[in-house]
C-alpha cells in the first residue's frame, strides 16, 4: 500500500515537473488518457495525422488507431476508452475525401452522439492553431461547434484562442483546457496524458 | 488620290507599321534575349540538358540545363525543381542561392532553376509589370526575369478549347495546356508543356530521384499559402517538418495532395515516379489580385496597402503586416529553411536516403539578404559560370 502510495505520490511528482518544467504547456495539467485510443479528426484537415505522428513517435500508447472518417458503428469495432478528434478543416481535405462541410458537420454530430452513449472520453485537440480558426460560420469554426463543447478535455495551441473562444467554451462545459505554444509540444501533453 | 500617291500612302503605314512594331517588341525581345547569370558553388560536379531524359524537347527552349552536385558518397538524391512557374521569383532565386552555394557531404542533389524557361520570356497580359527585377548584391546589382505563369504562345500556340489532362482525362481550363504543374505526368506524344513533363518525369525515373521539391509561391488569398503541398507518401515527413518549421523558424502548414486533382506535381511524380513529391508555396503579394501596382518594389517588398486591408479583413490566410511585407529575402529564405528540413525530414524517416546537404538558412537570409549570397561572375572561375 506505502509502496504504491509512493509511486503515485512519485508520478504526480514527475508529470507535474515534466509540465511545469516545459513552458510550452499551460493552463491546465493533462488529464490522463485512456487505452485503447481512436484519433481521428474533425473538418478533414492534416491535424490528426500530425497528432497521429507525435502519439506514435512518443512511445506512450500502446493501443491506438487512426480513422479518417469514423461512423458511429466504427466507435464499437474496439473498445475504444478515448475519442481524440483534432480541429481544423481545409479544402483539400474534404476534397479529397469527396464530402461538404454540411456532410462532415452531419458526421461529427453523429459521432459524438454515439461517443456520449459509449462514455466515451473525448479529447478535443487544436494542433494547428489559429491556421485552423476561421470567420464565424465558416468550416473551421463549425467543426469547433459540432466538437469542443462536448469534449472531457481540451488541448488548444495557444495561438488558437487569442480571441478566448476555448476559455468560454471550456468555462461553460468544465472540461479542462491546456494550452501548447506549439505543434510540437503536443507530445509532451500525450506522455503526461499516459504516462504510467 | 491617283495611283502613286495611293501606293506612297500604303508603304508609308506599312513602314509606320513595322517601326511600331520594332519599338512595341522591344522589351519582349530584351526579356527573351536576356540570360541570368549564376556561380555554381565548388560542390557542382555537371551539368546536362534536360533533352538527354527525353529527345523530345531538343532544340527548344525546354531543353534547360540539369546542374548535379554529387558529394560521391552514397546516400539518398533530390531534384528542386525552380520556375516551374516563371512569375513566382522565389522558386528560380532559391535554386540560384542553392546553386551557388551548396555543399554535399552524403548523397547528390539535382537542380533545374528555370524548370519552364518559356514562361519566363514573357510577362502576364493585363498585370502591366515590368519584365525584370533586381537584386543588390555587395558587387553589384543581379538581374532575373519575372516572366509569366505558363509557356510563351510563342513556342505552344493555339491552345486547346478544353485541355484534357493525360492520362486522367479530367478536363482542365485551356489554359492549362501551357501549365507545367498541371501536364504532370506529362506524355512523349503531348504539346511542349507535356513533353516537358515527361522529360522531368523520365530525370526522375532515371536518376532514381528519392525526393523532388517542386518550388512556388502563391497569392496571400489562396489557403495554400505557406504551405508544403505532399503525395500520401511523404506526408509524414512534410508534417513533421511543418511542426518543427513552425516551432523554430517560421509558420509552415502541411497539405496532403488530393487525389482528385491531376496534373499537378504533388500528384502526379508521386504517383508515376518512385519520388516523394514535395511542393512548396510561399506568400507573394505581387501575384495577388487586389494589391495596387505591380512594381518592381513590391515585387521585392511585398509591401501593399490593399493587401493590408484584405488582411484587416481577415481575408489572408497568412499573416501580413505591411511595415515588414514579404520581401523577396523572406520568400526565398522560408524556401531554403523548408527545403532543408524536409530533405533532413526523409533521412531521418529512411536513413539509406539521408542527403547531407548545406546552403545559406532561414536565419542567414533574413540577416544579410540573399544579394550577400550571389557570386560576382566577374570574379569567378569561368567553369563555374553559366547563363541561362
Amino acid at each position: 500500500m506505502n509502496v504504491a502510495r509512493t509511486c503515485g505520490v512519485a508520478g504526480v511528482v514527475v508529470l507535474l515537473a515534466v509540465v511545469s518544467a516545459s513552458a510550452a504547456i499551460s493552463g491546465a495539467p493533462p488529464v490522463k488518457g485512456q487505452q485503447p485510443l481512436l484519433i481521428t479528426n474533425a473538418g478533414q484537415g492534416p491535424g490528426a495525422k500530425m497528432s497521429r505522428l507525435l502519439v506514435q513517435r512518443t512511445g506512450a500508447v500502446a493501443d491506438f488507431d487512426y480513422l479518417a472518417e469514423p461512423q458511429p458503428a466504427d466507435l464499437k469495432t474496439k473498445p475504444y476508452k478515448t475519442l481524440m478528434v483534432v480541429l481544423g478543416s481545409t479544402a483539400k481535405g474534404l476534397g479529397a475525401s469527396g464530402i461538404t462541410i454540411d456532410q462532415e458537420i452531419d458526421r461529427l454530430n453523429a459521432m459524438i452522439a454515439e461517443a456520449k452513449k459509449l462514455k466515451l472520453q473525448i479529447v478535443g485537440v487544436l494542433l494547428e492553431g489559429k491556421t485552423r480558426r476561421g470567420k464565424p460560420g465558416g468550416a473551421d469554426e463549425r467543426c469547433i461547434d459540432a466538437i469542443a463543447p462536448f469534449a472531457d478535455y481540451l488541448v488548444v495551441k495557444k495561438d488558437g484562442n487569442e480571441d478566448g473562444r476555448f476559455d468560454a467554451i471550456a468555462k461553460k462545459s468544465g472540461a479542462p483546457l491546456t494550452f501548447i505554444d506549439d505543434a510540437m509540444d503536443f507530445s509532451e501533453v500525450v506522455k503526461a496524458m499516459y504516462a504510467k | 488620290m491617283n495611283d502613286r500617291a495611293l501606293v506612297g500612302r500604303r508603304v508609308g503605314l506599312l513602314l509606320a507599321s513595322l517601326a511600331l512594331m520594332v519599338v512595341g517588341t522591344k522589351d519582349i525581345r530584351a526579356l527573351r534575349a536576356y540570360r541570368e547569370t549564376v556561380v555554381v558553388s565548388e560542390a557542382f560536379t555537371r551539368q546536362a540538358p534536360l533533352s538527354t531524359y527525353f529527345d523530345g524537347i531538343r532544340g527548344t527552349l525546354m531543353d534547360v540545363p540539369v546542374f548535379v552536385f554529387d558529394s560521391g558518397v552514397p546516400g539518398g538524391s533530390v531534384l528542386i525543381l525552380g520556375g516551374a512557374h516563371a512569375y513566382e521569383p522565389a522558386s528560380p532565386v532559391m535554386a540560384y542561392v542553392v546553386m551557388e552555394n551548396i555543399t554535399v557531404t552524403q548523397g547528390k542533389v539535382f537542380v533545374i532553376a528555370r524548370a519552364n524557361m518559356s514562361a519566363s520570356t514573357l510577362g502576364m497580359l493585363g498585370n502591366a509589370y515590368p519584365p525584370f527585377f533586381r537584386v543588390k548584391t555587395p558587387w553589384g546589382e543581379k538581374t532575373y526575369r519575372i516572366g509569366d505563369r505558363e509557356t510563351n504562345p510563342l513556342e505552344q500556340w493555339p491552345d486547346p478549347f478544353t485541355f484534357v489532362h493525360y492520362p486522367s482525362a479530367q478536363n482542365l481550363a485551356y489554359q492549362d495546356s501551357r501549365n507545367l504543374n498541371r501536364t504532370f505526368p506529362g506524355r512523349p506524344g503531348g504539346n511542349l508543356t507535356e513533353r516537358t513533363s515527361f522529360a522531368i518525369s523520365e530525370l526522375i525515373r532515371r536518376e532514381q530521384i528519392d525526393m523532388t521539391i517542386d518550388v512556388h509561391e502563391a497569392s496571400m488569398g489562396y489557403p495554400v499559402v505557406s504551405t508544403y503541398v505532399c503525395h500520401q507518401r511523404a506526408e509524414e515527413m512534410c508534417m513533421m517538418a511543418a511542426m518543427i518549421l513552425s516551432a523554430e523558424q517560421f509558420p509552415m502548414k502541411t497539405e496532403t495532395s488530393p487525389k482528385s486533382l491531376r496534373g499537378l506535381t504533388h500528384r502526379e511524380i508521386g504517383d508515376f515516379t518512385e519520388s516523394f513529391a514535395v511542393l512548396m508555396e510561399t506568400p507573394e503579394p505581387f501575384i495577388d489580385k487586389f494589391v495596387g501596382p505591380m512594381t518592381e518594389a513590391l515585387m521585392l517588398t511585398g509591401k501593399d496597402e490593399f493587401m493590408q486591408t484584405a488582411a484587416d479583413r481577415g481575408l489572408l490566410y497568412a499573416e501580413y503586416d505591411m511595415k515588414t511585407g514579404a520581401t523577396l529575402d523572406y520568400r526565398v529564405g522560408r524556401h531554403l529553411g523548408g527545403a532543408a528540413e524536409v530533405i533532413k525530414q526523409m533521412g531521418e524517416f529512411y536513413p539509406a536516403k539521408k542527403v547531407g546537404v548545406s546552403w545559406p538558412t532561414y536565419a542567414a537570409v533574413m540577416e544579410k539578404g540573399i544579394g550577400a549570397f550571389l557570386h560576382d561572375p566577374a570574379k569567378a572561375a569561368a567553369a563555374r559560370v553559366f547563363r541561362h
